[in-house]
């Protein structure tokens, strides 16, 4: 969609928001989002590919059309919040409207709506450098919405704030939106925030979309082993295992040991092959005894996690991690044999070769 | 302790030889100026303190300093203004337009400003006089433009590279065309430094003398440097009193647009822009 300096930030980039959705692109650091933002915004003009609001072309490349962030109709809210230092609160949320030639008592009065909303009104007379992290967010937020925007878009706005105040407005940030009713494009690299905030989320990488869904269809059907490690914390264990049939059974091998279980009749339509088995850390659990089924692991490293635990385990010589909540294992020394049992129903299993493509997975197969 | 005193005694002493290195001359300059000797240089006679000789430059129609005074004013004030107009568009797009050979710019504009003033000065009387400028506020003006626009330049490209991107980003969005984030957010956020550098255009503008020897020919055009340099030729001899009369009052304008900017220039405006 875009070059910069020769590269393609963005390219082959499909994505259709419904009215007042909140959209989430999300995505690790230069994977292109904030470029799809500004393409959005009008910050940058596309080199491909055409950008609609409604009915209405607002940037085509074939076409030559590229309206500016004016015409569109956009407010945008930046990571660094970019607020005017020079101007009070009151100047900085009144700025759009000033610039839009709004009579002076209507400015007034909106600006102290959205002040009231956000409950800034204490601070319109404070100079941006006077206010803390929090309160410089929330002026941000106040001069995109004063006016009434077609499209809300936010670039990482809580990324600069501590993580209990992140929580909070994250909260908030959601009411405001649901209130307003505008169509809200968030950019973030938090999955976190991508999974609590979107209505839905569109993962990139490599300026290329990888899966567009809903939250509980990205964690629950991930489209590829990206998707898979980058939505969910802890991240889901990749293993690479085979998948074979003996005497009719189908089981799933990993090094030498063996996953027999009567759920893996769910993959029977699988050809024999490699593939990598996914598996959530909470889906695997430890058994008392070693038993049929179950897997023999080394445990590396325990990391107390409060209500729970991250057991680093090794695996026939593959890293993966389990989450228990029994209060014994916080006292379990590196070294010591595990007997884990995985919820094969709650397995996924990605090809092994190629774009490492979900192939089967509990939602479409019904084995749970 | 006494290893304190030590540096105390040593700073004291570098700060008073620096102070009294500076201002010495200008003591003897207005000392000069309030003393009614005309032989100031002579050890003969006494020291007496007369406003005399400021009395007469402001008074005598002969010297014409009022008439320099004024030429100069206005010629550093246009000088100034159309400097930094031209400078602050000039660093506007250099920092912000995708524009091919930025660099390029900016470094040619720096080698232009490395020629010897000297070295152009037989060509630039040459060219002013075919255009029958000689001795008007133009053939001062356009020249004193070219010569103090790259280190303007240079001053506010440093100056708008340190406002945040963002900033422009969050006008064009507000609404803004170019030219009123020009206008309403950069020239604001970058007061400081845009008075600074027009401060300091101005003063290059006014202390500026060879330029204004061979280009102005009487008191249409002549400022100040050039007017108080030729005050010694004018009646055969050296009005030692009169100079420095001349030569204090003259510095005048510059305290005083110095004092009136202070606050201005040091307020570091961009403060507060982005996260703390």
């Amino acid at each position: 969609m875009s070059t910069r300096g020769s590269v393609f930030a963005a390219q082959d980039v499909h994505l259709e928001t419904r009215d007042n959705e909140f959209f989430v692109l999300l995505g690790p650091s230069g994977c292109g989002k904030s470029t799809v933002l500004n393409l959005i915004a009008g910050l940058e003009k596309p080199t491909g590919g055409e950008i609609w609001f409604d009915g209405k072309l607002v940037a085509s490349a074939d076409r030559n059309v590229s309206l500016n962030p004016k015409e569109r109709n956009v407010a945008m809210v930046f990571q660094s919040y970019a607020l005017y230092p020079h101007l009070s609160v009151f100047d900085n949320i009144a700025f759009p409207l000033r610039i839009g030639k709004e009579n002076e008592s209507t400015i007034r009065e909106s600006v102290n709506r959205v002040a009231s909303r956000l409950s800034i009104e204490h601070l319109l007379n404070a100079k941006p450098a006077e206010l803390s992290g929090g309160q410089r967010q929330r002026v941000a937020i106040g001069r995109a919405i004063v006016r009434h925007p077609a499209v809300f878009l936010l670039d990482e706005p809580l990324s600069n704030l501590d993580a209990q105040l992140r929580a909070a407005t994250r909260a908030e940030l959601k009411s405001l939106q649901r209130e307003l009713e505008i169509t809200t494009v968030y950019v973030t690299h938090d999955q976190v925030e991508a999974m609590s905030l979107g209505n839905r989320i569109a993962l990139l990488r490599d300026g290329r979309v990888e899966q567009i869904g809903t939250a509980e269809e990205l964690y629950n059907r991930p489209a590829n082993t990206f998707v898979a490690r980058f939505i969910g914390s802890p991240p889901m264990n990749l293993l690479e295992s085979h998948f074979i049939i003996e005497n009719a059974m189908p089981a799933v091998v990993i090094g030498e040991q063996r996953v027999e279980s009567v759920e893996s009749s769910g993959f029977r339509p699988l050809a024999p092959d490699q593939y990598i088995l996914g598996i959530r850390p909470e889906h695997i659990y430890i058994e008392e005894h070693e038993r049929a089924g179950s897997f023999k692991s080394e445990l590396l490293a325990v990391e107390p996690l409060g209500r729970e635990m991250l057991l680093q385990v090794r695996i026939e010589n593959q890293d993966a991690t389990v989450l228990t909540a029994e209060r014994k294992f916080a006292r379990a020394t590196a070294g010591a044999i595990l007997n884990l049992r995985f919820n094969l129903g709650e397995a996924h299993l990605f090809e092994k070769t190629g774009a490492q493509k979900r192939v089967l997975s509990p939602s479409n197969t019904g084995i749970a | 302790m006494r290893e304190r005193k030590i540096k105390l005694v040593l700073v004291l002493t570098g700060s008073i030889f620096m102070l009294l290195f500076c201002l010495a001359p200008f003591l003897y300059m207005i000392s000069a100026s309030l003393s009614s000797n005309q032989y100031f240089l002579s050890t003969q006679g006494f020291f007496e303190i007369t406003l005399e000789n400021y009395r007469a430059i402001l008074t005598a129609p002969s010297l014409h300093f009022i008439d320099y005074l004024r030429n100069s004013l206005i010629v550093s004030s246009a000088t100034a203004v159309l400097t930094i107009f031209v400078a602050s568009l000039a660093a506007y797009c250099v920092t912000r337009l995708a524009m091919p050979g930025k660099i390029f710019i900016l470094f040619s504009v720096l080698a232009v400003s490395m020629f010897p003033q000297i070295s152009l000065i037989s060509y630039l009387f040459k060219f002013m006089a075919g255009l029958g400028w000689v001795n008007t506020y133009a053939a001062l003006i356009l020249p004193y433009i070219a010569w103090t626009l790259p280190l303007s330049l240079w001053i506010l490209v440093s100056y708008f590279m340190q406002i945040p991107q963002d900033l422009d980003k969050a006008a064009l969005i507000d609404g803004c065309s170019r030219w009123q984030i020009l206008r309403k957010v950069i020239f604001p956020v970058a007061a400081p430094g845009i008075i600074s550098t027009t401060l300091l255009a101005f003063i290059f503008a006014f202390n500026e003398f060879m330029f204004a020897l061979m280009l102005t020919t009487d008191y249409h055009a002549r400022t100040i440097p050039v007017g108080i340099a030729l005050f010694q030729g004018l009646h055969g001899q050296t009005p030692w009193g009169n100079i420095m009369a001349a030569s204090t009052f003259s510095t005048l304008p510059l305290v005083i647009l110095t004092l009136v900017f202070q606050r201005r220039i040091i307020q570091g405006l961009t403060r507060g822009a982005l996260k703390g």
